[in-house]
Order: C-alpha cells, then sequence, then structure tokens
C-alpha cells in the first residue's frame, strides 16, 4: 500500500458538526417529550435511538482513525478554498441581514441593496455594473411577485412611495 | 353542460384578460382604493383562518363573506395558520395588531375545547371575544356507502363484541366528546381515530378503513350518496332531507346524550373589543345585516350546505356556546389530552 | 355523456377551445415552479380572487393547467443548478445536475421535458377511461400500506448513501428526526419545537427545501467564479441537436410510462404527494436498471423517473376529488374551492350534471400537455445558458428570490430564518460529504411515515401484525425486501460472472 503523500493526508473535525448537532437535537427532543403520552413519544424514541446509534458509530469511526495518526484534525476547510474566504463570509452576513431589514426595508428596497452588495462581494465589478444590475432585478422582482401575485411581502418606504403616487394620481 | 357549453368563446375571452388586467390593477394600486375617509373600515379586513386552505371554516368564511363584502363595503384577506388543533392560529391572531380590522374565523367546538386541553393559557372573554355566531351544526356519526353497517343500533352491537373505529378530525373536538359519551351511555368500545383534517376524516369511513366517522352535520351532507348518516348529536335533525331522515343519536338508541355541534363565529382581541366599540358596532351591524340577507341563504345553499345551518346568534350567544364547550372539555380533559 | 368518439371529440374541442386560458397558465406555471416556495399551491391560491372572478370552467382550465406545467418548471432549476422549484423534483437533482455539470444540461432538460409531457399524457388519458377504477385505489392502499410505500421512500437513503453508507444513513435520520418536530397526530402536543410557535405545526417544508438546496448551494457557488457547468464549451445546443435531444428522449418510453403509473397511483392516494411520487420512482427506477450504478452520476434514467412520477401524480390527485368529492391533496383542496364558491355538485354528482366540465378537467389536462410540447423546444435550446452564467450574479439572485418563496406560502418572516438555518445545515453537509437530499427526504416522509404508522396502530389497537395484515401489504413487504436485497444479490451474481469468465 502506498503511504499518503504529505499534504494530502486525510482530515476530520468539519464533518463532526453534523452528527455532534444532529446528536443534540436529538436529546433535546427526547427531553421535551419526557412527560408525553407514548403515542406521542415512540416514533421520536425510536428515531433518536436510532440517529445516537449511527452518530456513536460515527464518532467511534472517527476516534480510529483519529488514533491511527494518519488522520488530521482540521476545521477550516468548512469556509471553502482561502481565496475569497472573507468575502463570502461578508456575502453571508448579507444574507442574514436581508432576514433582519426586510420586515421594515420592505421586498424592493432590501432586495435591491442586497442583490447590489451581494454580487459586489462576490466580485461584480464596477459597482456601476452591479447596482444597475441590482436595481433591475429589484425591480422585476416588485413587478412580478408584488403587483402581479400579490404576495404579502412586508412593505417597505418604495412600496409606500409607490401606493401614495398612484393614490395622489386618482 | 349548457351552461358550460354557452361560455366557451369570446366573451369569457376578454373577461378573463380584462380580470387579469383588473387583479393587476387592484394589487398594485390598493392603495388607491376609494374607501369613505375616517370611516371604518378604511381599508380591508383581514382574517385568520385557524385550519388549512380548502377546509370547511375556509369554505364558511368564504360563504359569509361573499354577501357580507357588499353590507361592509370592503374586502376579506385571508390568512390561514392550522397547526396544533388550532393553538398556531390563534397565538398568531393575538399577536396582531388588535384594531378590529383583523378578526379570527372561529370554530368554536375545537377551538374552546383545544385551549382547555392544551393548556394554551388562552381565555375566552379575556383575550378574544366571539362577536356574532354565523352558523350551527351538529355533530353526525356515519358511515361509508358500502358500509354494512345500517343503524346506529348496529355500530353499537358491534362495538360490544369488538372495538369499533371511529375516524375524527382530532380529539380535541366535540364530535370526539359525543363518541366519548356515546361509549360511556351504552357501555360499548369505541376508539377515536385522528386524521388530522375533515377530508381524510371522510376518506377513512368512505374507504372503510375504519368502521365509521364523527364530523360536522355538513360534511356527510356534502357527500350526498356517498355517506350514511347513522345518528346526530342533536334535539331533533334540522336536515332531514339532506340526511336520508337519518335519526338523532338519542331517537336511535333511547339514550339521553347532550347535543355536541360546533358553531362557526367571528371573534376579535378583546383589547380591541375594549378600545374601538364603534368598530366593533359596525362589524356586528353588518354581519346581521349579512345573516338576515336573503343573498346570503343562497349563497349557503350554492355551496351545497343545507340552510338549516345558518344560526344567528350574538355576542351573547355566541359566548354562551363557548362556555358550555369549555365545559364539556373540562370534564372529558383526561381523555382527549392522553394525560 | 358518453365516452365515444364523438363524445370524445366534442370533449377535445372543447378543451381545445380553451387555449387561450392554457397558455398564460402554462407560462405562469413553468415560471412559478421553477422558483422555489412557489409551486402550483401557492400560485393558485394568491391568483384566487382571479380564478374565482371567472367561469368555473375557465377557472378550473387554468389551475389545472398551471398545476401539470409547475411539476414541469420544477426540474428545470433541479438540472441547472441543482436547486429543486418543489419537493417533487428534489429527486431530479440527484442526476440532473451532474449531467449539467458534465455539459449535458441541454440534454437533460430535454429528458426532463419529454418525461413530464409524456408522463402527464399518458396518466391523462388512463384516468379519462378508468377514474372510476382509480378511484378504488383508496380503498385498498390505506394507512398499513402507506407505510410500506414511505419505506420504499426511504430506502432511496441507501441507494444515494452509497459512497459513504454511515454518513448517508446519518443525514437521512437527522432528516426523520428534524421532520418528528411539531404537534403529534394524536394529541397535537408540541414536540422538539424549542417553545416556537412556527414549528408547532411541524417544519415548515419550503422554507427548509430552500435552505437545503438554494441558500446551501448559492454559497458553494461563490467559491467557483463561473457558472454551474464545469464544462462550458457545447453549451448552448443548435436548434438540430435540440431537436435530436428531444427525439432521442423518447428512447425512454417504457420507463416513463410506468414511472408515470406510479406516479398516478401513488397521487391518488391522500395524503401521499408528488416528492413521494418521485423518490418512490427513482429508486424503483434504480432497482431495475440495467446498470444502477451508474445513478447518481448523471444518468438519463435518473432525470426521466422523478419527472414522470411527478407528473403523474398531478393526474392522480384530481381522481379523489373527481370520484369521490374528497381533494387528494392541497391544489386539488383549493380547486374544490372554487367549485364550492360557484355551487358546482363535486365528486360523482359532477359526472351526471356537469359531464362535460368533469370530464373536462381532464381532458384540458390532456391538452394542457400537448400546448406545452410546443414550449419544451424553446426551453429547451436556450435555457441551458443558465449554467453559464458566472456566480456573482446568480448566488445573490437565488438567494433574494428563493428567501422570498420560503417567506410566501405562510407569510412568516420567520421561515426566511428557517431557509438560512436549513440553508447552514446543507453547506456544512455539502461540505462535509452528507447527502442533502437525504435529509431532506427524511424531513418529508418523516411526519407521513410517523402518520401512517400510528393510525395503524390506533386501528389495530397496538398490534404490530397489523402491517402485514392485508394482501396488498404482504405483497408490498415483498417488493420492499427484494428493492432492498436485489441490487447486492445482482452485483455479486455479475461479479461472479466476470470472475469465472476470467
Amino acid at each position: 500500500m502506498k503511504p499518503p503523500e504529505k499534504g494530502s493526508r486525510r482530515t476530520f473535525g468539519a464533518d463532526l458538526i453534523l452528527p455532534v448537532a444532529a446528536s443534540l437535537y436529538a436529546v433535546y427532543y427526547v427531553a421535551s417529550v419526557w412527560d408525553f403520552p407514548p403515542e406521542a413519544q415512540r416514533s421520536g424514541l425510536v428515531l433518536a435511538s436510532l440517529l445516537l446509534f449511527l452518530t456513536t458509530i460515527y464518532f467511534i469511526r472517527t476516534a480510529l482513525r483519529a488514533s491511527s495518526g494518519k488522520w488530521d484534525f482540521e476545521i477550516a476547510s468548512i469556509l471553502g478554498p482561502r481565496e475569497g474566504r472573507t468575502n463570502r463570509l461578508i456575502f453571508f452576513g448579507l444574507v442574514l441581514g436581508y432576514g433582519v431589514v426586510a420586515p421594515w426595508g420592505g421586498f424592493t428596497l432590501t432586495t435591491f441593496i442586497f442583490l447590489a452588495a451581494g454580487s459586489y462581494v462576490s466580485g461584480l465589478r464596477p459597482l456601476r455594473k452591479a447596482i444597475v444590475f441590482a436595481a433591475v432585478t429589484a425591480i422585476a422582482g416588485w413587478l412580478f411577485f408584488i403587483v402581479l401575485l400579490g404576495t404579502r411581502f412586508p412593505e417597505g418606504p418604495f412600496e409606500q412611495l409607490v401606493s401614495w403616487i398612484v393614490s395622489s394620481w386618482n | 353542460m349548457h351552461r358550460t357549453k354557452s361560455r366557451l368563446l369570446a366573451p369569457s375571452r376578454r373577461g378573463f384578460l380584462g380580470g387579469a388586467g383588473g387583479l393587476i390593477g387592484a394589487t398594485a394600486l390598493s392603495g388607491s382604493r376609494a374607501f369613505a375617509q375616517g370611516q371604518f373600515p378604511e381599508r380591508n379586513l383581514s382574517v385568520t383562518i385557524p385550519t388549512a386552505e380548502g377546509g370547511g371554516a375556509d369554505r364558511d368564511a368564504r360563504v359569509f363573506a361573499s354577501v357580507w363584502k357588499d353590507h361592509i363595503g370592503v374586502d376579506l384577506e385571508y390568512e390561514y395558520y392550522p397547526g396544533a388543533a388550532g393553538q398556531v392560529g390563534y397565538e398568531f391572531y393575538l399577536d396582531k395588531e388588535p384594531n378590529a380590522y383583523n378578526l379570527l374565523f372561529a370554530n368554536l367546538g375545537p377551538e374552546v375545547i383545544m385551549m382547555v386541553t392544551q393548556d394554551t393559557g388562552i381565555e375566552v372573554g379575556q383575550d378574544i371575544v366571539y362577536i356574532q355566531q354565523t352558523s350551527s351544526e351538529p355533530m353526525a356519526i356515519w358511515v361509508g356507502a358500502e358500509s354494512p353497517i345500517q343503524t346506529l343500533q348496529e355500530l353499537v352491537d358491534l362495538s360490544m363484541t369488538r372495538p369499533v373505529t371511529v375516524s375524527t378530525s382530532r380529539l380535541p373536538h366535540p364530535g370526539s366528546i359525543g363518541v366519548l359519551s356515546l361509549a360511556e351511555a351504552t357501555g360499548g368500545q369505541f376508539t377515536l381515530v385522528p386524521y388530522g383534517g375533515g377530508n381524510p376524516t371522510a376518506m377513512a369511513a368512505i374507504t372503510q378503513e375504519v368502521d365509521a366517522s364523527v364530523l360536522p352535520f355538513a360534511n356527510p351532507i356534502a357527500l350526498a350518496d356517498q355517506a350514511r348518516v347513522l345518528g346526530v348529536f342533536a334535539e331533533t335533525n334540522v336536515a332531514p332531507a339532506e340526511s336520508g331522515d337519518a335519526p338523532t343519536v338519542n331517537q336511535a338508541l333511547g339514550t339521553s346524550i347532550p347535543n355536541f355541534d360546533s358553531s362557526r363565529a367571528w371573534g376579535v382581541h378583546k383589547a380591541a373589543y375594549d378600545q374601538f366599540p364603534d368598530r366593533i358596532a359596525i362589524l356586528k351591524e353588518t354581519m346581521q345585516a349579512t345573516l338576515e340577507d336573503p343573498a346570503y341563504a343562497e349563497a349557503v345553499k350554492a355551496a351545497g350546505l343545507p340552510t338549516a345551518f345558518i344560526d344567528a346568534g350574538d355576542e351573547a350567544v355566541a359566548m354562551a356556546t363557548a362556555a358550555s364547550m369549555k365545559e364539556l372539555a373540562t370534564k372529558y380533559r383526561d381523555l382527549l389530552s392522553g394525560a | 355523456m358518453e365516452l365515444d368518439a364523438a363524445g370524445l371529440t366534442t370533449l377535445l374541442l372543447h378543451s381545445l377551445s380553451m387555449w387561450w386560458v392554457i397558455i398564460p397558465a402554462v407560462v405562469v406555471g413553468i415560471v412559478m415552479g421553477a422558483i422555489p416556495g412557489f409551486a402550483a399551491h401557492n400560485t393558485i391560491i394568491m391568483l384566487l380572487p382571479l380564478t374565482l372572478a371567472f367561469d368555473v370552467d375557465v377557472a378550473l382550465t387554468f389551475m389545472v393547467a398551471l398545476y401539470c406545467a409547475s411539476h414541469l418548471g420544477g426540474g428545470i432549476p433541479a438540472i441547472l443548478l441543482n436547486i429543486p422549484g418543489t419537493g417533487g423534483a428534489a429527486a431530479t437533482t440527484l442526476d440532473g445536475y451532474p449531467m449539467a455539470q458534465k455539459g449535458q444540461a441541454a440534454k437533460a432538460l430535454a429528458l426532463s421535458f419529454v418525461a413530464s409531457v409524456m408522463g402527464g399524457l399518458v396518466t391523462s388519458l388512463v384516468t379519462l377511461f378508468l377514474l372510476q377504477y382509480l378511484a378504488r385505489v383508496g380503498f385498498y392502499v390505506r394507512s398499513v400500506e402507506m407505510v410500506v410505500i414511505m419505506l420504499f421512500g426511504l430506502a432511496l437513503i441507501a441507494a444515494i448513501a452509497a459512497e459513504d453508507m454511515l454518513k448517508g444513513l446519518i443525514a437521512g435520520a437527522f432528516g426523520l428526526m428534524l421532520g418528528a418536530m411539531g404537534a403529534d397526530h394524536i394529541y397535537a402536543t408540541p414536540r422538539g419545537t424549542f417553545g416556537m410557535l412556527e414549528l408547532f405545526d411541524g417544519v415548515p417544508l419550503v422554507p427548509a427545501l430552500v435552505g437545503l438546496f438554494a441558500i446551501s448551494e448559492a454559497l458553494v457557488m461563490l467559491e467557483s467564479r463561473g457558472g454551474s457547468a464545469k464544462v462550458s464549451a457545447g453549451v448552448t445546443p443548435t436548434w438540430k441537436e435540440t431537436f435530436h435531444n428531444i427525439f432521442s428522449s423518447f428512447r425512454h418510453w417504457w420507463l416513463t410510462i410506468w414511472t408515470g403509473m406510479v406516479g398516478l397511483l401513488i397521487g391518488v392516494l391522500p395524503g401521499a404527494g408528488a416528492s413521494i411520487a418521485a423518490f418512490v420512482a427513482y429508486q424503483q427506477a434504480q432497482t431495475f436498471s440495467r446498470h444502477p450504478e451508474k445513478f447518481g452520476t448523471g444518468c438519463e434514467e435518473g432525470v426521466v423517473a422523478p419527472e414522470s412520477a411527478n407528473n403523474g401524480v398531478t393526474t392522480g390527485t384530481l381522481v379523489p376529488l373527481l370520484a369521490i368529492g374528497i381533494p387528494g391533496g392541497s391544489t386539488a383542496a383549493v380547486m374544490m374551492i372554487v367549485l364550492q364558491y360557484h355551487g358546482v355538485p363535486f365528486g360523482p354528482r359532477l359526472f351526471m350534471t356537469e359531464p362535460l366540465l368533469a370530464y373536462g378537467i381532464i381532458m384540458s389536462m390532456f391538452v394542457s400537455y400537448v400546448l406545452m410540447l410546443f414550449t419544451v423546444f424553446p426551453m429547451a435550446r436556450y435555457l441551458s445558458t443558465i449554467t453559464t452564467v458566472p456566480s456573482c450574479y446568480m448566488a445573490p439572485v437565488i438567494i433574494a428570490f428563493t428567501l422570498i418563496g420560503a417567506f410566501a406560502p405562510r407569510t412568516f418572516l420567520f421561515d426566511i430564518g428557517i431557509a438560512i438555518a436549513f440553508g447552514v445545515i446543507g453547506y456544512v453537509a455539502r461540505k462535509t460529504g452528507y447527502h442533502v437530499a437525504a435529509i431532506l427526504i427524511g424531513v418529508i416522509l418523516g411526519p407521513l411515515l410517523e402518520k401512517s404508522f400510528l393510525l395503524s396502530m390506533r386501528i389495530s389497537g397496538n398490534d404490530p401484525t397489523v402491517l402485514f395484515s392485508s394482501n396488498i401489504s404482504k405483497v408490498l413487504w415483498v417488493l420492499l425486501i427484494l428493492t432492498l436485497t436485489l441490487p447486492a444479490i445482482m452485483s455479486r451474481i455479475k461479479r461472479r460472472r466476470t470472475e469465472s469468465l476470467t
């Protein structure tokens, strides 16, 4: 068998995030149904046991690999290649921001800001191009989702301005 | 057949396109609709329905609104919050602004029972006021057309030999309590099987996955000859023609089981009730006018429902209905919550 | 009304005369189906004020055409971007996306369109003639049998997790655990919800789908500058190639027909939907394939099976509504509102009082598919260029529009948060070798499996042997066991044969 070359050693660590999270949820779930009637508990208990059984095997497998000395602990790989990592983190921040701003910024304005900033952060240059792209897409989205389909997305300054203009026409 | 044929071509096409344009206009320009300034309601009302779209509550709310909108002068917008036997809908409704623009279309029976069995902490009269009852229908126990069971007595006889399965929408429901009291009165063995909604509950009876089903009377009536009503939990059968002259449960068995029914009612936040008495008065007045409008009876009939279920009751009646439900729910609390 | 030649001609002409409503409905349906979160039933609810304003036959034709088209649309982003537009297209990502990555997006699209249209045409024809018999399926396939059908779907977790079985099973079990969140089916007590009211009704499927597939994909997409196709040459085919792609897709006619029928039968059952049908069809197509090992790597059959099945379901869900008067799914429930609003009786009475309308619903489905054929050619040619759009445009647009999709069904801002949370789960899963489709299968099938199981238990008085009580359930169990063991046996036989040859 060929020994693993230096630099291409296999890693573990990031792959533990999901089973750990899943196990924690399973434990929480069981605690949450502890006093419930059996019919409400049954499937949760079965599933939690199954999940914990599987994750335990996984943890044992990982521990055996780690102790063999051939596997390195590594968790940063979850963030993808080093190049552009900061930009991707900013992008994710923008995604979170979308959820926070949408309630008062309204659909159109929030989408516009998100698209402009998001596309710029992802590498769209020059800024002017990003702004034009964002404006066209946000307006198209507004026409389609809000005007045509009547999605009840929260209204913001833009939607209020439009309905004010329209009502002052009539 | 002729009705559909005669509408095939141009006029409806124009109507379709015009309507599509109209819809676009209506949604885009919703700010522009000319409501009487300063007079309630100045904009559309929002209706919370604590069950899924396409269910009985949805149907009844829309039938009522189709006539009410002419009296109140605005349209209604519907929001559906199904889940946890109505708890989700109630909690969301209570979080909305208490301004009498936000209304709740309640199914008094199951929802009041839910508030008791699920320890929601929501109190009728303190958090929510039912201002107008619109309809009331008794619970009916029925079987699919292909079932070998012909009468309620046969079902009860069967329940003496083996547990009889009865599909129900959910355990916290007047229908379920009806079956529990039937079991109590006859000594039979009945197993309630909750299917989570009227449609699957009915399907289980028709396909005979269960022996029988208990649902509000309108459900088997709407199914016409696919359902055979065995008994109605009421003083008298108010829709004999539509139900094959089904007997009441007490007539069929010689028992004295109380009535079990479910009433639809409009609810508002208690805070809105206290703060905007003038708005509440307008709501009540126009609701009353709707119930008296012959167009409403027509709309009910058109939806395939017996007009006998229209049961206009003012706030006092609606709140009394809620109180009696609460009492029943407290009595059967343990059986319904699995405690 | 007799379904003889004259009757059928009248019916066909009637439905064809509705072309002016079918065409816009098809266009809206395809677009909405392609945007995660909008699907048919949400769109129909949003457009309800419009549909209620029209004659009942116009309204129904519009809804039926939109419904069918949405399932065709759902496959488009599944193939091009690894983002299923509807739950029914989740299985399409398994082979559709690998095909797109290999530069065969146009071919995958052609396969998906032809499978959708053919599956729809065949099942609507079958339904037209056998409606009453199809309605009987519900009399034989009940909770007990549903338990086994769900297990067929779950078996797919094992199949797609072949690379690292343990990881695949963990992903599936995690999905099932998340799917067990929410009020229990018997007492309606909320479980594992962190006390959040928005989760009382269980994990909302659309935000989960949007998060697991779309948001995670957009985040991964940013790691490369280009589009999703790893091979960009020859992505846009010529007309000649497009015609060839489409006509060569008919090669899979037999697979299309039988997976369409699987969809039709599952669609008839109450509570089962397009996602289950597509998972089961994919899983079965793999089991009976001559080269099961190619599934998941960009195999044509892996695109055909789920797409044909999810269009078969659209026909199936109308069967209980028409034959019995009880809607089989949420879209059918909305159609029922329209019928009621117009005071039209439904169920068997509809065939007595308004046969043209009753059979017309099925025929307009058939005609919608015929008209959809024409949209297929330009779409199969041009849509594949989407795979070459750079990620700096694609990623922000995907996120912005799918977050609206997550919001739209329940209009909860909370659901945007759920979508982002599932986006993180999906991202971590993708980066560390867990299959997002396995998680989704768990989330979708878990609650349905639990419900069917609890109902079976309640009805039988907690007797587990009820699961093997009916003849149909016994047959299904045998098939399930065969399904699970056959691939291993076959590969062993194959290995032995090659060993004996060498």
